[in-house]
């Protein structure tokens, strides 16, 4: 699950009309519907074009833009539209023969982010058995630390978002008893604020992306009771503007990718009904670009694939007519997750 | 090669020239937003700032990437000279944790030095302010650092310019969290920093949860400033919304320790741990006071009721702590008044200043909603 969003990645974010719009403005047209034709063609086109500028610099995220990619056009019902046979050839070429772990690309060097990612589309395409699990739950393995946390990669940072991606990784592929998972709890429980949420380390600001990476582990390691949900749900609920969008963090803009994080948060802890749900999909279908089909962060910016993804998803929590079921706690299509892993989810 | 690789091989010696030269010493990074090709080298220096001519990019990073992963692919672990492409591909495109990397590679191996890094990363930071790969490289920087050539009131400048570069700056805003608890010694000046920071930068909510961090962290390590006892804003505070009758204000720390803290023996209590919580208490109550002049000033963001908000509970869990336990009796610290609350038993002793936060708590913009319920 790559990242989070622009506090991680810079995303192409530039507004079409070279002007920065704070809110919806309320006399532009906006789209109102959400023509999925569109969309599949947008995810289907992406990154064909591979000497684009565009293409090389985001080269480093690529297994993570094959999975938002994939996992859209799942949900969309067509995943035909992608070449599987290149994917997993893509993704065997990716896994380090040294240390087990996964790049983003070809050359890069391993990362637990792009792991999941490659562990995500390989589970999308029932194609586990295509690279070495063993050797990647070994590496898993060796990023935790003493109290729990996990590198993200030899280099030493440590981030909840690793424990996230630590956690599903190892559920995906049935080695959870590799870790010690006591302790990697004890970890994500240290990073709880007195607002109820989670930043990325123990005293770190909460931030709606990684309050998702910290639920979405609780709700893996079925350790939810841990959380002390209804001030937490209180928090993400004040995320919602006036426009129904949500931000990630008191006095940020609205991101259509905090649509996700927000709401699959919510939807773990059964309390997706605490925010206006309606107004949500209003202010996601307003992001829709209608010349491409793709979705922006805000109405009127440029679409990106990672948005897309996010939108979609949201749109499929919030039961959107058309698309597949999501899972909450791993953003890939339910009726996969299903085969695979049962991760805790709380009572509506 | 071709005419487009001998350009770029040009302008990347260029930057690397620049960068390195100990004359110039470049302070800062920048494109220059210039749509078409001009008859002139884009690289630009003006004093100490460096900028690069944005027709150029995808030239010029494409030929950087390109050359970088074609080395790799020889060698897993490229010598020296990959360096001036480094420099160029991470200046425009600083997230690529593999250049990073590289870098560290020849760290480790003392074929690059230290200061150069720093300046460079710093580089990258002028350019994006909130690149986590730069901060990130920076923390591993200084795990090779000894430590008296540690030196973090430099960084924690750093961290500053960058907050105020970029609002919300979730990554510089850590970065700063780690200084501190590297150098706990450089809490007390976080008092005047942050407030200065948040009354020029209202709506950034990083810098109050910041702020709240450093209250929390000088009640942990049970700090109080020897030359500054000044509790007028306590006193006031506990005069104005204790209810109590004009012959019995209160006017000495005695009668406001008395009075804080009716269930406890003042005798045989730790001196510093109440200081501590006296001075930590002031320090909250005089920013409620700051959020109203500030709400005055600016009409409502959300930023004054969020903070408002955590730092009430931090008074009603410092006081609970302080009224319920043997806190006070003993010389030792606690890791973090957090966890500590959180998994108190819930039998506590109340006092008349806990009901009364617990009022603040519920009551916000003008509405009454049960926060209090919401934390306990």
């Amino acid at each position: 699950m790559d990242f989070i969003d622009e506090d991680f990645i810079d995303h192409n974010k530039n507004n079409k009309n070279n002007h920065k719009k704070m809110e919806v403005d309320q006399n532009e047209e906006l789209p109102t519907k959400f023509d999925m034709e569109m969309t599949i063609k947008y995810v289907a086109n992406h990154g064909n074009d591979k000497n684009d500028f565009e293409y090389t610099m985001t080269e480093f995220l690529r297994m993570s833009g094959i999975y938002w990619g994939t996992t859209c056009l799942d949900i969309m019902g067509h995943l035909d539209k992608l070449d599987k046979k290149s994917i997993i050839e893509f993704i065997k070429n990716c896994q380090c023969k040294k240390s087990g772990g996964i790049a983003a690309c070809d050359s890069h060097d391993p990362h637990i982010l792009y792991s999941l990612s490659a562990v995500q589309i390989l589970c999308i395409y029932d194609a586990l058995d295509e690279i070495d699990i063993p050797a990647l739950g070994k590496y898993v393995q060796s990023l935790q630390q003493i109290d729990g946390s996990f590198f993200g990669d030899k280099w030493g940072e440590v981030d909840t978002r690793f424990s996230f991606c630590a956690v599903a990784i190892l559920a995906l592929t049935n080695q959870m008893n590799l870790i010690d998972v006591d302790k990697a709890v004890e970890f994500v429980m240290s990073c709880v604020n007195p607002d109820g949420g989670f930043g990325s380390k123990p005293y770190a600001e909460s931030h709606a992306g990684l309050i998702y990476c910290c639920v979405g582990f609780l709700s893996i390691t079925h350790n939810l009771h841990r959380l002390e949900t209804e001030k937490l749900a209180w928090w993400l609920c004040e995320r919602q503007l006036k426009s129904g969008g949500l931000n990630g963090r008191p006095e940020k803009l609205p991101d259509v990718c905090y649509s996700w994080w927000v709401l699959s948060s919510l939807t773990i802890m059964g309390k997706a009904h605490w925010i206006d749900g309606a107004k949500l999909k209003e202010f996601i279908i307003s992001c829709l670009d209608t010349e491409t089909g793709g979705f922006s962060d805000r109405p009127g910016n440029m679409p990106d694939i990672f948005h897309t993804l996010f939108g979609i998803g949201a749109l499929s929590l919030l039961g959107y007519e058309n698309l597949k079921k999501i899972n909450p706690t791993f953003c890939m299509p339910e009726e996969i997750v299903s085969k695979i892993y049962q991760a805790q989810i709380l009572e509506y | 090669m071709s005419e487009n690789d001998v350009f770029c091989e040009k302008v990347i010696k260029e930057l690397n020239k620049v960068i390195n030269d100990p004359q110039t010493t470049v302070q800062s990074f920048e494109i220059i937003s210039v749509p078409f090709k001009q008859n002139k080298s884009p690289v630009r220096v003006v004093d100490n700032h460096l900028g690069i001519e944005s027709w150029c990019l995808k030239y010029v990073y494409q030929y950087a990437h390109r050359f970088i992963i074609n080395q790799r692919r020889i060698n897993r672990y490229p010598s020296l000279t990959i360096v001036k492409y480094l420099n160029c591909a991470i200046l425009i495109n600083p997230d690529v944790a593999t250049f990073w990397n590289i870098r560290r590679h020849l760290v480790e191996r003392v074929q690059l030095n230290l200061t150069q890094e720093f300046h460079f990363s710093a580089l990258v930071l002028s350019k994006k302010p909130k690149s986590s790969e730069a901060f990130f490289y920076r923390r591993w920087l200084y795990s090779f650092q000894s430590g008296e050539a540690i030196d973090l009131a430099v960084e924690i400048s750093l961290c500053e310019r960058c907050a105020e570069r970029k609002n919300g700056n979730y990554h510089a805003w850590n970065h700063r969290q780690w200084c501190l608890q590297k150098s706990p010694n450089l809490l007390p000046y976080e008092i005047i920093k942050t407030e200065k920071f948040i009354r020029k930068n209202v709506a950034d909510y990083s810098a109050y949860y910041h702020r709240h961090f450093v209250l929390m962290r000088l009640f942990d390590l049970q700090y109080f400033d020897i030359h500054d006892t000044n509790l007028n804003e306590l006193y006031q505070f506990v005069n104005a919304n204790c209810s109590l009758s004009d012959d019995s204000k209160i006017n000495n720390m005695n009668d406001l320790a008395l009075h804080l803290l009716p269930n406890i023996s003042l005798q045989s209590i730790n001196a510093n741990k109440l200081n501590s919580f006296l001075y930590v208490l002031n320090l909250i109550i005089h920013d409620l006071i700051m959020m109203n002049e500030l709400t005055q000033m600016h009409g409502k963001y959300e930023a004054f009721n969020c903070y408002r908000r955590i730092i009430i509970k931090l008074a009603i869990d410092i006081c609970r702590l302080v009224n319920s336990s043997n806190y006070l009796m003993s010389e030792t610290f606690i890791k973090n008044i957090n966890t500590v609350t959180s998994q108190n038993e819930t039998g506590v002793t109340q006092s008349q200043i806990i009901d009364v936060f617990v009022k603040q708590l519920d009551f916000q913009d003008g509405k009454n909603i049960k926060f209090a319920e919401l934390f306990y």
